[in-house]
């Protein structure tokens, strides 16, 4: 069933923005013709409140918002499926990703929160070691969202434990993150874009 | 033949089969790989959160490796697809990558295009050819049936990666052919394996798992192939997870590339790290034919 995306008033801010993403990334949004290849092709779409070729459509009509304010961003996979399939070659993807940093840059809280808050212990991990260490990752990502008040079920707990010991015993977990030798380096570039 | 090494976060910690098989498999063909110490992190999770971040990260990388005059071989799709993706950018937005090379300027690094990203499949499809591959295998697998599955950055997009065709593509099909199994057709083998929302939406991406392995093995896969750290990792780690949690999921274990070839280049299985693969992979079933008798396993066939 196809959703209906209700259209709010534009501003003029609003109508600029199509251009700005033309400009910084290249994307012309203004050839999409509706087609729904993108959507159609996209393995997640039915877990998304806006289809990918509905984003495309929003951009088009500069509804920033509510866009911004969706959750198909965070669900998207970035497996680049619908840029593929799209006759017109729109970087669907891209906008996706586009509009997963302007989230972000913009200061609001992402639609799924759980899902910034993974990207963001990303970039601290990246930032203290270099690279990243997925058991410092996933420790850090469970703390977080235990001390923010979500308490996971026992039994998941248990298995997140016995897996982790099964791990451990065929030395697949290593206890100490893996450096790069060049941290400081990395960590004064990732400075300059604000982190 | 000679290489820099762009190493993946994921593997070193969680998945250090890869590299020991592709180090093994590497060496065998005489392969030289540099581990370049001062490389950081490809980029490609930064992506979803500073853009500029994500295209210094990698270009840093790729101008390590062209500081030494070395293509950077990689075995992970997202590093691979990330380092391309970036390589691309830069080459096509003259500003962009001027103000990248500013900030590399402060360690001497200079990101100038001469170089490029190669995939581990690439190197031993392109640089090194099936023919020589062939000629080096020493032991087949006849009769067995593998589901290849190619993962996203491998494929798409079409007009930066340009490894294979991203609808039909055949080549990582022709890799696992040489070792003598069948690779068989699935209907969703070019589909995204559900790792990007891996601890972000766990439902969704075991669902997206339980199909595919669900998918592979209707059509008669006694195993399933990868060529990325992500992949594998899913369909290892989490299927295993899946199989504890899910009454109805069916078991379809999943054996890295290099494990494979080098199986069928006459490495020893404990070099290649098969025993570190959480779902067993019944090492006697995969070496010998199973034409004959269902379930029971023929004669060993040597070249
Ligand atoms: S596939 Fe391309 S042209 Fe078709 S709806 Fe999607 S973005 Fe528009
Ligand atoms: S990149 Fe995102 S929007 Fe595009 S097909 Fe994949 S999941 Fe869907």
């Amino acid at each position: 069933m196809e959703q209906q995306v209700q259209l709010l008033p534009l501003s003029a801010g609003d109508q600029l923005w199509a251009h700005a993403i033309a400009m910084e990334t290249g994307i012309q949004v203004a050839s999409c013709y509706q087609c729904l290849r993108c959507t159609n092709s996209c393995p997640v779409s039915t877990f998304m409140d806006i289809k990918p070729h509905q984003a495309v459509r929003l951009v088009q009509f500069g509804q920033r918002e509510k866009l911004l304010e969706s959750s198909a961003v965070w669900v998207c996979l970035s497996c680049e499926m619908c840029s593929t399939y799209c006759p017109n070659e729109i970087d669907v993807a891209g906008l996706m990703n586009h509009l997963k940093n302007s989230v972000i840059s913009s200061g609001r809280k992402p639609a799924e929160k759980e899902i910034a808050l993974f990207h963001e212990i990303f970039l601290d991990v990246l930032h203290k070691y270099g690279r990243i260490n997925d058991l410092q990752l996933m420790q850090r990502y469970k703390w977080r969202l235990l001390t923010a008040g979500n308490l996971p079920p026992l039994d998941e707990v248990r298995k997140d434990v016995k897996l982790g010991m099964s791990l451990f015993r065929r030395k697949r977990l290593r206890l100490l993150p893996e450096r790069s030798r060049a941290v400081k380096e990395i960590r004064a570039l990732l400075h300059h874009y604000g982190r | 033949m000679k290489y820099a090494f762009q190493r993946c976060c994921t593997t070193p910690i969680f998945l250090k089969q890869y590299e020991l098989s592709t180090n093994a498999v590497l060496e065998k063909l005489g392969v030289e790989i540099v581990d370049i110490k001062d490389m950081s992190c490809c980029g490609y999770p930064l992506r979803n959160y500073n853009f500029k971040a994500h295209v210094l990260s990698s270009a840093r990388n790729l101008a390590l490796a062209e500081s030494r005059g070395l293509h950077l071989l990689t075995m992970c799709n997202c590093c691979y697809g990330t380092l391309k993706h970036v390589a691309h950018m830069l080459q096509e937005n003259e500003k962009l990558q001027e103000e990248i090379n500013e900030l590399l300027a402060r360690e001497q690094l200079t990101f100038q295009g001469s170089i490029q990203a190669r995939h581990l499949l690439e190197v031993l499809y392109h640089d090194i050819g099936l023919e020589t591959l062939k000629r080096s295998v020493v032991r087949t697998f006849q009769g067995l049936k593998i589901a290849t599955h190619y993962g996203c950055h491998l494929l798409r997009p079409r007009h930066i990666i340009q490894f294979d065709n991203p609808f039909s593509p055949r080549k990582f099909d022709q890799l696992v052919e040489l070792t003598g199994a069948e690779s068989i057709n699935w209907a969703s083998k070019t589909d995204c394996c559900g790792s990007p929302v891996w601890g972000i939406n766990d439902e969704l991406s075991m669902d997206l798992t339980a199909t595919k392995l669900s998918n592979a093995k209707k059509s008669g896969a006694d195993y399933l192939c990868v060529a990325c750290a992500y992949c594998q990792l899913q369909f290892d780690r989490v299927q295993q997870l899946l199989l504890a949690r899910r009454t109805a999921a069916c078991r379809l274990p999943s054996i890295l590339y290099p494990q494979l070839l080098g199986m069928s280049l006459g490495i020893d299985e404990k070099v290649l790290g098969m025993h570190m693969n959480q779902l067993s992979i019944d090492m006697a079933e995969m070496l010998c034919a199973r034409i004959g008798t269902a379930g029971s396993p023929g004669p060993c066939v040597h070249v």
